[in-house]
């Protein structure tokens, strides 16, 4: 991987009243790379963004795109960056045709509409206005206007949010293929699948502080039971059983299906320990994993997300 | 180059918003097609219908009837001949006045005496009545006065001492001074009309309009969806952007005047007698003020319909304070030192000064000082408090 930084960002801090909104944040975003801010709403992850951006100033601490500081040399950076905001709308009686043919005049060097266009497949909505397009293909001329400069760094705030799992997915192609044009990718999400799908690295962000910042492997290996176990027995468990299986690893109740459990184990050996002590019972379902992200995540704030990712939700028993 | 294209999309922007261009365009015309179908209804001069009962039928009265047709005051019908009869008539609106000429009771010996003539109004009429009553009341003096005069004549004709002569024509001299109608003439140098003025006041009403609550709600619009904010992402200086919408906003405001000129002028009638380069300045000016007035109310609105309601707030008690459909000097004296500082009022005063009554330009420069005053003032509030994101 390229060590070379797009974005570096040292002890961020941002204060709004007496409300910490970011408590000393620090982190790169190397070149190339896709980075993910994970974390729920409100925890700052748009607040990063918009700093780095230059939207918004910090408190203290500092930011900088491409070598360049984010305060002093802002003209410079935005004519390199691309920006793709949260829920943000475009003129309403323009085309968009029109829309990025104003935008590509702000700037020294760019994409023509047409080539933008056809770059996602949206060549024959050129005539059309905005609100006129499905709530994916809204999302996806947000990224298309965001690159009409031709873009070395590439933000996107929540690029997915609100989107049916299709047009999600169709939308992580986009941002794997801007990518693969050679360019810097950071994006914030709440959804952990979406994490996982596209970000190469993930700093994990709560209330304002990065918790855990790695390769989204590296985290899920990095924690203490890594190896995942769901199991859904055919009658209730006995207390003698419960308590061994939990001196085993990590026990929990599944948040979403009623009477599973999930067991976290620390390896193979006590893996095998678990299932024999299952091996008597009779079970409806089981199933041997890798630990995932929202595990880490949930390990790591002591929340689950909202509830949005199904059969992904478990509480503490 | 950037400029050229702002200015090209907002134009685009705003032609292409049929509820913006609706207030523009359709709502400042609609008045004009009110207020001009009204003035039509009624042509200058004309006090209304006017049945003419002659009882008397003779050579006076006859006289009498062409009098009154030659003023051209009234509608002359002659369909009645029963007074009760009229009379109902004029109670149902079909007619507004009744006249009942009948011969005199004095009448004496075949020698004809100004007949009795009596004239019923009807109540609802109170705005005409008088100006009817003191007509006939004049011309009954006139008649009088030139039955006089044909009695000296009469007398002067026959063999009479010479100071006797002289008595009589120095008498006569003095009634046909007196049959002279007094000299009247309309206080300005041009005949206004209501409709005349209500146009002018109708233009800078549009003017007002628009560019207060359009603009306002435009830039509140842009600012709740974050298209401002988004613009703040590119390297274009926003203020080359609000330029362009600006520039664009002000051309329009001219294509408005355009079409109600075409309309209040063209179809309608209603006159602009001198200045259309000053007509011409006091709208760039008031586009400027109200444009500037529309950015004032979004840098407080916080959604497009919070600034939709500020500027109507704004533009409606502006719209009775600034006189568009009625001269301001007519208020209360204290009242009306407050109210002529207000931004609407100079602007119309100023246009009709000089478009209507024909009043020099340089008379007008307190107005056109008050407009900058505000237009600075307002201008500097809205830089110091307007805000493109949330922070």
């Amino acid at each position: 991987m390229n060590s070379e930084p797009a974005i570096e960002v040292e002890d961020l801090v941002k204060v709004y009243g007496d409300r910490r909104v970011l408590k000393g944040i620090s982190f790169q975003v190397w070149k190339n790379e896709v980075f993910g801010l994970l974390g729920e709403n409100g925890a700052g992850k748009t607040t990063t963004l918009e700093i780095i951006e230059g939207l918004r100033t910090a408190t203290s601490g500092s930011t900088r795109v491409l070598g360049m500081d984010s305060q002093n040399d802002l003209d410079r950076i935005k004519d390199r960056i691309g920006v793709q905001l949260q829920s943000s709308a475009y003129f309403e009686h323009l085309t968009l045709e029109e829309i990025l043919d104003l935008f590509r005049s702000f700037y020294g060097k760019g994409l023509e509409p047409h080539e933008l266009l056809s770059m996602v497949g949206m060549e024959d909505f050129r005539r059309m206005r905005v609100s006129q397009l499905s709530g994916g293909l809204k999302q996806r001329f947000s990224i298309v206007a965001a690159l009409v400069n031709d873009p070395e760094v590439v933000f996107l705030d929540e690029p997915t949010t609100g989107l049916d799992p299709v047009a999600r997915r169709n939308l992580w192609e986009l941002v794997r293929s801007i990518k693969e044009q050679g360019k810097t990718v950071i994006l914030t999400s709440h959804y952990l699948e979406e994490v996982e799908a596209l970000c190469e690295r993930v700093a994990i962000i709560k209330e304002g502080e990065i918790l855990a910042l790695d390769t989204v492997a590296s985290l899920v290996l990095r924690q203490e039971n890594p190896v995942r176990l769901d199991f859904l027995p055919g009658q209730e468990l006995s207390g003698e059983v419960l308590s061994r299986l939990s001196s085993l690893g990590t026990l929990k109740e599944s948040h979403g299906k009623a009477g599973e459990y999930v067991l976290f184990l620390k390896d193979l050996v006590a893996l095998k320990a678990a299932l024999r002590e299952l091996e008597p019972l009779e079970l409806n379902r089981i199933a041997v994993s890798t630990a995932n992200l929202e595990d880490v995540f949930v390990r790591l704030t002591g929340s689950r997300m909202t509830g949005e990712e199904e059969g992904l939700a478990w509480r503490v028993v | 180059m950037k400029l050229i294209k702002i200015f090209i999309a907002s134009v685009k922007m705003v032609y292409r918003d049929k509820i913006a261009l609706f207030w523009a365009m359709a709502f400042p015309l609609m008045f004009v097609a009110l207020f001009g179908l009204f003035s039509m209804g009624m042509t200058a001069n004309n006090l209304g219908k006017l049945a003419y009962i002659d009882a008397a039928a003779d050579e006076l009265s006859a006289q009498l009837k062409q009098a009154v047709s030659d003023a051209g005051v009234f509608t002359i019908t002659e369909n009645y001949t029963d007074p009760d009869e009229a009379k109902k008539a004029m109670r149902n609106n079909r007619i507004s006045f009744v006249l009942v000429v009948e011969k005199s009771q004095t009448s004496e010996g075949g020698k004809t005496v100004f007949p009795t003539i009596t004239l019923y109004t009807d109540v609802k009429n109170q705005n005409i009545n008088a100006a009817a009553v003191s007509f006939f009341d004049g011309l009954k003096r006139q008649f009088y006065a030139a039955a006089m005069i044909a009695q000296i004549d009469y007398v002067l004709g026959l063999d009479i001492d010479p100071q006797a002569r002289r008595f009589y024509s120095d008498f006569r001299k003095t009634l046909q001074n007196a049959m002279q109608p007094i000299s009247h003439q309309e206080g300005g140098k041009n005949p206004v009309t209501y409709f005349d003025m209500v146009f002018v006041g109708l233009i800078c009403m549009g003017i007002m309009n628009y560019a207060v609550t359009g603009f306002a709600i435009h830039l509140a619009a842009m600012r709740e969806q974050k298209i401002l904010k988004r613009l703040l992402t590119t390297p274009l200086p926003i203020r080359r952007f609000m330029l362009g919408e600006i520039l664009a906003y002000i051309v329009l405001a001219f294509a408005q005047l355009g079409v109600m000129l075409t309309v209040g002028v063209g179809m309608f009638g209603a006159r602009i007698y001198a200045g259309w380069w000053f007509l011409f300045l006091l709208v760039f000016l008031g586009a400027l003020l109200f444009l500037s007035l529309g950015f004032l109310l979004a840098a407080f609105a916080r959604t497009a319909n919070a600034a939709s309601g500020m500027a109507n707030g704004i533009a409606i008690p502006l719209m009775f304070l600034g006189g568009v459909f009625f001269p301001l000097e007519v208020l209360p004296g204290p009242f009306y030192q407050v109210v002529r500082f207000l931004p609407l009022a100079p602007m119309i005063q100023a246009m009709r000064s000089v478009c209507l009554e024909g009043d020099p330009v340089s008379a007008q420069l307190p107005r056109l000082l008050i407009m900058l005053v505000w237009l600075v003032v307002v201008a500097a509030l809205g830089l110091a408090f307007f805000r493109f994101s949330e922070e």
